[in-house]
């Protein structure tokens, strides 16, 4: 979860998220060296006293900022496409999960299993117990094992919605009607937060979302409970 | 007495702007430089020692036997409220 006084990502928690922030540094790179290049030249005309009063058709300059921006957008693009193809790839997921937004809560169902659906409520402030967090917490998180090629579906039985958790690298909108789809792969255990990304109504900001990373035997025991 | 050797009288503009772009460049990539080797690169460092290092499973019982998850209590009992 974010920090107080954070500015930058959260800590990457999936492989995508981690190639995320090493495109936005690569974008980040390309910005500062641009950024500075400009300040300087700025600085070097403003301080000048020359002039040139035969200045016309200026074909070498012409050239220079037609090329240096057309290398500089093909050096900025080629990552970005790379990661953006990588997100799109579902390989061989080992779980689905349905996620619903509603007005306000998600529900999560486990298709894959018999029995497996809830509903997922934000903690009221003065329902909190020492050390959760204001906002963030729900009653019933959703539950996945670690290290497991998830694939999850979300969608919206009301408005549009959309699931969003940062350390993980998605957000994708839940729409009625309409099913999307992306995949989540963990690599460490833990609670993972996020919170609505798309305007809902009045409680917009009070339907979090918390995931609970914890390995394959856990899970599997926690699945078992619901078919009792 | 030694003549002085004859000053620059035209093209002041064009040859200052040619010394200030090499001195821009230079500028440039300093700044680039302490940025990616600066920044990027210790943060790629970072993740991969994390990545490295990590015993995942370890991991997961301490925060299990500390008493975070709702799914699993301490001790590796199923959680209780579904």
């Amino acid at each position: 979860m974010a920090h107080w006084g954070q500015l930058m990502f959260q800590d990457a928690a999936s492989p995508i998220m981690i190639q995320l922030v090493a495109l936005h540094d690569h974008a980040l790179t390309i910005m500062i060296m641009v950024v500075s290049l400009v300040l300087y030249m700025l600085y070097s005309i403003l301080t000048n006293k020359f002039t040139c009063r035969t200045l016309l058709e200026a074909q070498e300059i012409e050239t220079i900022w037609t090329v240096l921006p057309a290398t500089i957008l093909v050096v900025l693009a080629l990552p970005s496409l790379r990661l953006l193809y990588l997100m799109d790839e579902i390989s061989q997921p080992t779980l689905t999960v349905k996620t619903i937004g509603h007005q306000w809560y998600w529900s999560y169902e486990y298709s894959d299993f018999l029995n497996l659906e809830f509903d997922s409520y934000m903690l009221p402030t003065e329902e909190l117990q020492d050390g959760e967090f204001r906002l963030l917490e729900v009653d019933h998180r959703m539950v996945i094992p670690m290290q497991t090629e998830v694939r999850l579906l979300v969608t919206a039985a009301d408005v549009i919605h959309s699931w969003c958790v940062p350390s993980l690298g998605i957000k994708l909108d839940g729409i009625p009607g309409r099913l999307n789809q992306t995949t989540l792969s963990i690599n460490r255990p833990g609670i993972f937060y996020g919170q609505c990304s798309e305007m809902c109504g009045a409680n917009h900001s009070f339907m979090p979302i918390a995931l609970e990373v914890i390995d394959h035997p856990s899970f599997t025991q926690w699945v078992m409970t619901f078919s009792e | 007495m030694q003549a002085l050797p004859k000053p620059q009288l035209r093209g002041l503009l064009k040859s200052q702007l040619q010394r200030q772009f090499v001195y821009g460049l230079i500028f440039t990539l300093s700044i680039t430089g302490a940025w990616k080797f600066g920044v990027m690169e210790p943060k790629k460092k970072k993740y991969a020692e994390f990545y490295k290092n990590l015993d995942v499973q370890r991991d997961f019982e301490r925060m299990r036997d500390v008493g975070v998850f709702q799914s699993v209590k301490p001790g590796g009992a199923v959680g209780e409220g579904w």
